[in-house]
Parts: C-alpha cells; structure tokens; sequence
C-alpha cells in the first residue's frame, strides 16, 4: 500500500514566541514536527513496516527540512518538499497537495487532526474536497484489510465507529499510536533519503488568498493561586479541580 | 532544560566551531543537522523518560528481596527508550551499528541525560565507559564475547576498582587472581562501592575488576585488569560466574545508582578474563580516566545549571519584599533584590563557565584522536592531561555552591524535600569524591601535569590562554578583562615557578602541601578564561541585528563574564600570595593540637 503523511513543522510546545512588526517572529525559536503529524507518520510505518512506499509531503519554507529529515528519520521512505514561505490558506494548500496526491497515486493520505501553531483543523477536509475522496477524522484507532478501512473517530462525549474503503484522507488524534522517536543509525540514514524539492510555480498556483495583517501573541497572565497544603487529600482535590475546570488540561 | 538548551547551542556551534569537524574524514557523513537531530532525541527522551522519575527513585532506593535488586519500573522503561534510540552506541563506529559523532557531541547529548536523572543514567554511562575500556584495550575475541553486547546496551558494565581498604590508594587492592591452564583466571576477594554492580536491568553484567595476579609486584606495578562478568558463556548458556551481592549502600544522594559491596569467588569458582598484558591494569585505567572525569564534571555542571534553572524561575515568580517602603503597593519578585541576583549571578557563572570547559575539554579528546596534524593531537593530549583535574575538581566543588546558591535562594522551601533543590545538591555532593576526590586531584595536577614533560602542558595552556586574551583585545566591551586575565595569568605563572623551585630546592611536602589552593588558582584562572572565550564571542553576536531574546542572552554572558572577573577573578591574586610564601601552616599542624 502506499501512503503519504503530510507533515509541518511548527514551534516546539515549550518555545517563547514572539511578535514583531505585527507578524510571529521565529527566530531562536526551537521548531519541531508537529505531533499530530506524527501520529500520521507513526501509524504509516505500523502499516508499511519497512517503510517501504512512504512518502513524506510538506508544504512549506526551508526551515521545514528539519521537520522532514524527522519523519525521514523514523523510517518514511523519501519526501516531496513544496518550498514556501508564504502565507497560504488551506484552500490553497490542500489544492496543491491533491495535484501530488494525484502525481503519487496514494492509497491513503494522513494528515494530522490539528496543527498546533494556528489550530486550524481545515487541511484534511479540504485536501479530501479537493480530492473528491472520503475522509475519517479524529482517528484513535484504525484497522486495515485489502482495501477496508475499519476505524474510530472521536466525537465530544464518546466515539464513532465507521469503516470505509480506500482511498482515503485520515486525520489524526491524540491516542492513535505512541510515536517511535528516530533512532540514531536512522538518522544518519536519513541524511541520504531523497527529498524532491519543488516551488509554487511547479504547480501553477502564485500565492494564498487570503493576506496574514496582523498577528499577536496572546498575553497569559499566571494566576499565583495557592493551596492550603495542611490536608493533603484536600488539597489533592482541589488542585485536581483547578487543573480540569479552569486549567482544562485534564 | 531550556537554559541547557541554548547553552549547547552556544558553546557547540558558536564557541567551539563543531561543524568544522566535518573536514575529518571520520564525520564527514555529519552537519548541524544530524547533530541537532541526535541532541533532539536526547532531550525527548530525558525530558519525558528520565526526569519524570528522577524524584521517585530518590524516595524509593533500591533494596533486596529473595536475593534480587528491586529498583522502580521506571528506571527500566527510561533505559529501554535510550537504548532502542541507540545512545549506548553514539559515539562508536557505524559498522558497530554506532552514529560515529564526535565526542562534543556525543558528551552533549549524555549531559542531557545527566541534568534530568544522574542515577538513572549512571547505569548506560558506566557501561559506555567500561565499552571503551574494552574497545581500547581488549583482545578481539573478547571484543565478539562483550562489546557488541554493551553497545547494543543488553549487557551492561562496572568498573570495579575500589575496597574497602583501598580507595584513594588503589596500590592497596588485596582482590587476587590465579591464573588456570585454560588461560583463564580464578578470581577472589571484595570491592565496594561498585555503581551498577547488581540490578536485573541488563541481561548480563561485565565487570571490570582490578586485581593482583598471584605473585605480581607489590603496589601498582602488580595491579592487572580483568573481564569479571556475573553470568559466564559455558556451553552455548550463561552460567553463574560466583559473584555475589554482599550488601547495598544506603547514599545521601544518587540513590537510584545500586551502590554495592561485591564477593568475588566465594565459591572458588569465579572466573577473570585478563585484558591487555598482566600488571598493566592501572594504565589501562587510567588511559580511561581523562574521559571519565570529564563525565564526572560535568556531571556536577548539569547539577549546578539545574538549580539555577529552578532556583531562577523560582526568583521570578516568588514575591517578597518591596521595592519602596510603601506597604500598599504590591511585593516584588525576589529576582529584583540585588543579593537574589547575586546568587544567580553565581551559579550561572559557575555552571556556564563549566559547561564550556567540559565540553572544551572533550574538543581535546576529539583532536587528541582524529586531528589529521600529529603536532596538534599530542598537543591536545599534553593540554588535556593538564585541564583533566580542573574539569574533574573544580567543577564538582564549584557545582555544589551553585547548589547551595539554589536552596538559599528558595529560602525554606529549598530546606525542604518538596522542592527539588535539596535533592540536587545531595546527588551532586558525590562529584568531589568518586573518580578521585578533590585532595586527590589538586596532588595530580601539581604533582604531576604540571611537573611532567618539563612544564610542557603549563605552556601550551598559556599560549591557548594569550590567543584569546590578544583577540579580547579587539573588542571594546571586553578589552578590561583581556586585560585584567593576562595579569592573572602572569600572577599564576609565577607562583608555578616559585613552587618548582621549592621543590627542587625543599622537596616534594612543602611544594605539594598547599596543592588544594593551587587547584583552585589555576581552576580560577581557567575559568575565566572560559568565560572570556564566550564574551569574545557574544560581543561579536551583539554588532549583529538581533532579536530581543538573542540580544538578552549574549548581553548576559558579557554581563555574568564582568560578574566573574570583579567577585571572582581577584580572588587569584589571594590564594597566589598564600601559595608563593611556600606556607607551611597546614602540614605543620599536629595530630595532637586539634
Ligand atoms: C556513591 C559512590 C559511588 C562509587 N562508585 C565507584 C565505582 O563504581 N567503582 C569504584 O571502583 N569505586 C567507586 N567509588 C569509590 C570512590 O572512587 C572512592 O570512594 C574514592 O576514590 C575515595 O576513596 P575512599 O572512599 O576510600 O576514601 P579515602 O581514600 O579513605 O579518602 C578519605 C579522605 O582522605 C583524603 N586522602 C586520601 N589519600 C590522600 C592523600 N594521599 N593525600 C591527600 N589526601 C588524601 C581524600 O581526599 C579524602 O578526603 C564510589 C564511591 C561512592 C561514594
């Protein structure tokens, strides 16, 4: 089977970032790929073991080659490299990553539920639009037979079970797979995969539609709150309250 | 870890040039890119393996039951991850299944692993150093048997030197080893503190035992090394090789490391594998020892940055006090009193001047091997043999007062064993005593670096040093402290002279009586030369456009370079007036008057 990931690559959860002149300024910032793109480059090795028939696509500037020689490194087989670094809308994007899906002919295409910088979650349906092909997304379990699909898609409060038949667009979740990390042989490896370099030009598009003006960095303030630590079991509980009402990150 | 982050990049690419290594045929498959990319994983994995139980295997030290050594699953899972990203083999031959980086690297991307979990690394980084040992001095047959195993990290290693009689004074070792027709040896006695020495983590442990052969020379003339493992090949299957768990050590610190008292041949039945030739054992060793203290160093710098990243983050966040007397306006963060600053100051200067010497310093072992010039690999070498004590000694002492500059700075909360300062500090507080302690390390670097090859390695660091001061020179934000290391340097030399002279002229006690000064006279003197290799650099990086963060950073090494140079520098000048006046206070105390 073959199988393209597209992947990003975005500033690492942990980086400072900054705005000047009005636009997010990456300088210094440490970059990685995005993790929900990994799922997607972790489940396609679980499929094609060897890697064999795995292809890394990415849409994006320079910077992005440390992001593909990463997917590289965990075992894709070589990558397409759409060099960017304009502003593109996901229209526009996905419409140039179906004129590769169709030079490359995939079975399946895997693309990460949500991208971390912007959290826009638009680039599958869009790029299975573009496609005319069927789509599951927010996948946290995926089965393949010949060409049936069986897979879960996460829905608010509980799941959907769906199955489908190839092709097909998958976007990823939190829980599909745990990512393997590049083992260092591999990334040497790496180094000598073949990365197709090609422009905008390439695929008769000239820019987005849509004109970045402005962009800021939301300003969090630490909220300094304190918990009487005089009853452990208490205080375990409200602190388990904070994280989950007001943190929401449990 | 993101100061350890940024620091690495600094002294890596910026400081010591590291991509240049390229030019060497050995890393011509290598760039910036496979070096950040290894440097990744290392930081994945530390962060979210190694750190994440760094706390737990403290509270849950090791212990026995039925006769096994119980550790925390974590320990294990954290070690699978590193050695299925094959870091036991970082630095080893590609053909070995190694990414052959170079050792800058491949020290980097092991200090990542020092900062978030010391005992838990200790574990593979003992057995890459044992691997080493084996690879350097062992013979090809016992090369197939062990090393493939430790490279891919399923056998793990120990260095089994030290007695309970014999620490310091390794001439001292009563371990015994007969030899057998079959060319083997019997091996019998005791050695303690061996790191490592029991655990079920590994399919196998290799032991690297000092041992006397029967009838060898007495003292270290007699010492010869032996491949000791607990399971023996025998018939296709490992069998038990007599080697026995006497007891456990209960630490202050680094107690996720099993500390153990080891049995050798309680039952007769302990079988050696002589490496190299007999009676060599000690300069096997010790051939090994510039890297493993260098290990250890750094060790006590990742220690010494990882209070000041707490300990600095915790200065932003913690209010106290005001600015003005006006109690109606809010409390200010502790970072904007100056004696706070002060003690950042401090440890930011001690861990970052550290880690640029210990990386510098494997740079040494990098050229001393693979430099294409002959001339520069034996200079590297004598340079090395010099700087080796510093590393190791100065480090490791300094590290820990970094450390206490952490826990005053959490004022009673870093009294306490719910912030994790405490702890560092009692993990660090084994630097200055394994791999030799600190008294041991002032002796070998007077006694013999400086001595040894008439004062070679003394010369060459004081060219080093004088390049950097004439480059100094150039730059007007620095010019003062060019200035001011040249006269420091010049006060070092001297007092050097004035030793040699007394001992020649009085003998070896009063001129290595006060060897501890000294060590810190020089470790001073290094340091800040350290220190103004990096504001060379930095005051170049600020006549660049540059970001606010990136201007912060190297506007801070220049700031913490001055910080240096006025509290620290002059206390050269104290200890040189002590060391020339050739004082005999200390050796002629008596036993009797305390
Ligand atoms: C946690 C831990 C892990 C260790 N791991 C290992 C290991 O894996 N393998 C191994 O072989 N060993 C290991 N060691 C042993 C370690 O190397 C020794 O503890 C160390 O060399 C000091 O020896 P000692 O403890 O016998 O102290 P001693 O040698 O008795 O020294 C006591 C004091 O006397 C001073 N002193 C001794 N001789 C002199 C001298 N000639 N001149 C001036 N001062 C002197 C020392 O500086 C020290 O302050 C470990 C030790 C510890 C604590």
């Amino acid at each position: 089977m073959k199988i393209l990931c597209l992947i990003r690559q975005v500033p690492d959860a942990e980086a400072r970032v900054k705005a000047k002149n009005g636009l997010v300024d990456l300088e210094g910032a440490t970059l990685a790929l995005d993790g929900m793109d990994e799922y997607g480059v972790e489940q396609a090795l679980r499929i094609n073991t060897d890697g064999a028939n795995t292809v890394a696509v990415a849409l994006g500037g320079a910077r992005f080659e440390d992001a593909i020689r990463r997917a590289l490194a965990m075992g894709l087989e070589r990558a397409i490299h759409v060099e960017s670094s304009e502003h593109l809308d996901v229209v526009t994007q996905a419409k140039i990553l179906a004129k590769i899906v169709q030079e490359e002919q995939p079975d399946l295409v895997f693309c990460g539920g949500q991208h971390a910088d912007s959290d826009s979650q638009a680039l599958g349906a869009a790029l299975a639009e573009a496609l005319n092909w069927n789509q599951i997304t927010w996948t946290t379990a995926l089965e393949i037979e010949n060409s049936s699909v069986k897979a879960t898609h996460d829905v608010d409060d509980g799941k959907e079970q769906l199955e489908l038949e190839l092709p097909l667009v998958i976007t990823t979740q939190q829980g599909l797979n745990e990512p393997r990390y590049p083992t260092l042989p591999n990334i040497m490896k790496a180094k000598k995969k073949e990365i197709r370099k090609a422009s905008l030009a390439d695929y008769g598009v000239a820019g987005g539609k849509v004109r970045v003006v402005k962009q800021e960095i939301q300003d969090k303030q630490r909220l300094n709150k304190l918990i009487d630590g005089k009853d452990p079991t208490a205080a375990a509980e409200e602190l388990i309250k904070l994280l989950h009402v007001e943190a929401k990150v449990i | 870890m993101s100061t350890l982050r940024r620091n690495l990049r600094f002294v890596l690419y910026e400081l010591l040039e590291v991509t240049t290594l390229s030019a060497r045929e050995r890393f011509v498959d290598h760039s910036r890119q496979t070096f950040d990319a290894a440097l990744d994983v290392a930081f994945e994995i530390a962060e979210k393996f190694f750190a994440t139980h760094n706390r737990k295997a403290d509270i849950f030290e090791p212990h026995v039951e039925n006769g096994k050594v119980v550790l925390i699953d974590e320990v294990s899972i954290a070690l699978e991850k590193f050695r299925d990203a094959g870091f036991f083999a970082a630095h080893s031959d590609f053909e070995n299944g190694g990414m052959q980086l170079p050792n800058m690297i491949a020290l980097a991307c092991q200090s990542v692993f020092l900062m978030a979990n010391p005992a838990t690394a200790a574990y593979p980084f003992l057995t890459i150093a044992a691997g080493n040992l084996l690879s350097s001095f062992g013979s090809e047959a016992q090369k197939e048997e062990f090393l493939g195993q430790m490279l891919k990290g399923k056998w793990f290693g120990t260095m089994a030197l030290s007695e309970p009689q014999a620490g310091s004074s390794l001439a001292d070792i009563l371990t015994r080893a007969e030899p057998q027709s079959d060319g083997s040896y019997r091996i019998v006695g005791s050695k303690m503190w061996i790191s490592a020495g029991e655990h079920e983590l590994s399919e196998n442990i290799v032991h690297f035992v000092l041992a006397r052969v029967i009838g060898a020379p007495a003292g270290i003339k007699g010492i010869s090394l032996f491949i000791v493992p607990r399971y023996r090949s025998q018939n296709g299957k490992l069998e038990n090789n007599d080697v026995h768990l006497a007891g456990l050590l209960h630490k202050m610190g680094y107690r996720g490391t099993t500390s153990t008292v080891l049995n050798f041949g309680e039952r007769g039945d302990c079988h050696g594998f002589l490496v190299g030739v007999a009676n060599q054992g000690l300069t096997y060793m010790f051939q090994m020892m510039n890297e493993a203290r260098i290990g250890v160093g750094m060790g006590a710098v990742m220690l010494a940055l990882a209070g000041y990243e707490y300990s600095l983050e915790y200065a932003r966040t913690r209010l106290q006090g005001r600015d003005h007397k006006d109690p109606l306006e809010p409390q200010t963060a502790i970072i904007n009193h100056a004696d706070v600053r002060r003690m950042l100051l401090e440890q930011k200067a001690i861990a970052e001047g550290g880690l640029a010497l210990g990386l510098y310093a494997s740079s040494l072992v990098e050229d001393e091997k693979t430099h294409p010039i002959d001339t520069n690999r034996k200079e590297a070498a004598l340079l090395l043999e010099l700087l080796t004590p510093i590393v190791k000694a100065w480090s490791s002492q300094y590290g820990l007062k970094a450390n206490e500059n952490a826990i005053q700075i959490l004022g009673g909360y870093g009294y306490t064993r719910e912030y994790p300062v405490e702890q560092i500090y009692r993990d660090n507080r084994l630097n200055p005593i394994h791999e030799g302690t600190t008294g041991i390390q002032g002796l070998d670097l007077l006694g013999r670096k400086i001595v040894q090859f008439e004062g070679a390695s003394l010369n060459l660091l004081t060219r080093e040093m004088k390049f950097t001061i004439d480059a100094a020179r150039l730059e007007t934000d620095i010019k003062d402290d060019a200035e001011q290391l040249e006269n420091t340097l010049n006060q070092a030399l001297q007092t050097t002279e004035k030793l040699l002279q007394a001992r020649s002229e009085l003998g070896t006690k009063i001129f290595l009586a006060n060897s501890n000064t000294y060590l810190e006279m020089l470790g001073h003197t290094v340091i800040a030369w350290m220190w103004l290799k990096q504001a060379i650099v930095a005051a170049r990086a600020l006549s660049r456009e540059l970001s606010e963060d990136e201007t912060a950073f190297y506007q801070g090494k220049i700031h913490t370079c001055q910080f240096f140079y006025r509290f620290e520098l002059p206390k050269v000048a104290v200890w040189s007036k002590l060391l020339i006046s050739l004082d005999t206070t200390v050796l002629e105390m008596q036993s009797e008057w305390f």
